[in-house]
């Protein structure tokens, strides 16, 4: 193997790593997550799979007083994205359409670097806000 | 045991990578994110994008010093095509001296903001502002407007694409020179604009943002991609495993390291090596004393009030994408003193570097990178990605290499002098 042929490799074993079935970006756990304080459970389902980089996508919030319980409707939900690690966000603010039944529509996600983001939706009734959180891989 | 392991898997890995070296192959991930440059993409905000006659148009115009007030310089003095559409200076030099670097307007179509604070969202409404800048062009929309009426080369190209001009021989309706300046409403031009019609403002608006998209339409044709790097990545993914030689031994080298260990792609990312946003780098200052340019933070607050943006009147598309896209855009305290990660593509004759021509050469921009020596931006929102390199003389001159490799074919050569006239045949 000459040098050429071995840093081909290495550049190829680098970016293959990304392929590989166990580090593909997570779809969001379809048993959602329970808001941190536990007033209020949460699924989400995005347009698109996998989840783009730096390309603009949808999903859909499901909004419900726990895993089995009633949905909670016309609530002040607010969604966001942020990569703990940069200390940043989105750039862009999501549009959230309440479809009544718990069921929410969110547009505008955009996550535009590779890596580690938490989605956060934030529900708040009457002087209680809480917080769900998911976790998002972006390859 | 685990190292044993974890050895023969490594081995595993390479004999499988050699044994794939003769069969065509998807590239991965990584690579495929970065080529080939795509199709230019469509603007929907501008009917004119692709029409032929605005490419001519706008072709004339932009090397047409009469878009100036004082008819002494066009756009292409400082977007010069010999030097990569820019002017070679750190600051933009004019009628005055701004305070940006002029950046290159090659593969500027697949922009999604425009300047480097991102003050525009279309390459249309990006073209209007310098014409107006004090700084730059000195002109104004209404004694522009007074110029194509009354050169006749220029009315009869405008009025065979975009209809009628206003009716600019009524002088009590439009005066010799006004335009908007909302930060200064007491100014004499600004004055006069608020003495117009409302009806006469919007025709006025009508007929500048019109020239923008004949300008647009030019310059989304100065496209350069095909670079050895794109020839290098579709040799692989037909199965060549060196690639075809279409890059160096050093070259490759510093593909590896612009993928890995430099962490490039956390900013320089996608097909044209930007992510199209923002961030704060703590480049240092041209004096080294603390940065004052707010960059996006003032970007992002003067594109959601501009009546040129995607969601407005002048817009062909106001209830598409980039409508829904600056309708979105947060005015965030966060953006303070980021910049747009520039594309890494057709880098040669760009010197100097950054958003305030800080950087001579790019050996200066990655000895920067390397030390983080001089780094500003200790007040305000920073990245928090940014280490030090530490590169070796020989990694830098890898990465140089790479980046060498992105030069794109060059342009055809009629793009980079003036047409024979404004009118298409």
């Amino acid at each position: 193997m000459t040098d050429r042929t071995l840093i081909v490799a290495l550049v190829a074993a680098t970016s293959l790593v990304g392929c590989s079935p166990q580090d593909a970006a997570p779809m969001p756990d379809p048993q959602g997550v329970t808001s941190q304080a536990g007033g209020f459970h949460a699924r989400w389902q995005p347009s698109v799979d996998p989840l783009p980089l730096n390309e603009s996508f949808n999903a859909t919030l499901w909004l419900s007083t726990s895993a089995d319980g009633a949905p909670i409707e016309g609530a002040h939900v607010s969604v966001d994205c942020r990569m703990p690690a940069h200390r940043h966000g989105m750039l862009q603010e999501v549009e959230i359409t309440d479809e009544g039944q718990g069921r929410y529509q969110v547009l505008g996600l955009l996550c535009h670097m590779v890596g580690h983001w938490v989605l956060h939706v934030d529900l708040t009734r009457g002087a209680v806000t809480e917080r769900a959180q998911f976790d998002l891989i972006i390859e | 045991m685990k190292l044993i392991q974890g050895t023969a898997a490594l081995l595993l890995v390479g004999v499988g990578l050699l044994l794939l070296a003769n069969r065509t192959e998807p590239i991965s991930p990584a690579l495929a994110r970065l080529s080939p440059l795509p199709p230019t993409p469509l603007d929907p905000t501008n009917r004119w994008a692709d029409d032929a006659r605005a490419v001519r148009l706008g072709h004339w115009l932009f090397f047409d010093p009469r878009l100036s007030l004082d008819r002494s310089v066009s756009c292409a003095t400082c977007h010069d095509p010999s030097l990569a559409f820019t002017d070679g200076k750190p600051l933009a030099q004019t009628l005055g001296v701004g305070t940006r670097k002029t950046p290159t307007i090659l593969n500027t179509a697949h922009s999604r903001w425009y300047f480097w604070d991102g003050r525009a969202d279309s390459l249309w409404a990006q073209a209007t502002e310098p014409i107006e800048n004090p700084l730059e062009m000195g002109m104004n929309r209404l004694a522009l407007a007074h110029r194509v009426y009354a050169e006749t080369d220029l009315r009869d190209a405008y009025e065979l694409l975009f209809g009628t001009l206003p009716p600019l021989h009524l002088s009590e309706r439009f005066p010799a020179n006004a335009r908007p300046i909302p930060d200064d409403p007491q100014h004499a031009h600004a004055v006069a604009w608020q003495g117009m019609r409302d009806t006469d403002r919007q025709s006025i608006n009508r007929f500048y943002s019109n020239l923008g998209k004949a300008l647009a339409a030019y310059e989304r044709q100065l496209i350069r991609a095909e670079a050895p790097f794109d020839r290098y990545v579709t040799a692989l993914a037909a199965g060549q495993g060196d690639g075809d030689g279409h890059l160096s031994d050093s070259a490759v080298r510093g593909l590896a390291l612009f993928l890995g260990r430099g962490n490039c792609t956390t900013c320089h990312n996608g097909p044209t090596f930007s992510d199209l946003e923002f961030h704060n780098n703590q480049v240092p200052t041209a004096d080294g004393r603390p940065p004052l340019d707010p960059g996006r933070f003032e970007g992002a607050r003067i594109v959601k009030a501009s009546p040129f943006n995607g969601a407005g009147p002048f817009s062909d598309d106001n209830q598409g994408a980039a409508a829904a896209r600056v309708r979105r855009l947060k005015t965030d305290s966060m953006s303070w003193g980021e910049f747009k990660t520039p594309s890494l593509r057709n880098l040669k004759g760009r010197e100097p570097y950054f958003h305030a021509g800080q950087m001579a050469d790019l050996e200066s921009v990655l000895h920067f990178y390397s030390t983080l020596e001089g780094a500003s931006g200790q007040s305000h929102h920073q990245e928090n990605v940014l280490k030090p390199l530490d590169l070796s003389p020989t990694e830098s001159a890898d990465l140089l290499a790479f980046l060498e490799s992105l030069e794109g074919r060059a342009l055809d050569p009629h793009l980079s002098v003036p047409p024979a006239g404004p009118m298409h045949k």
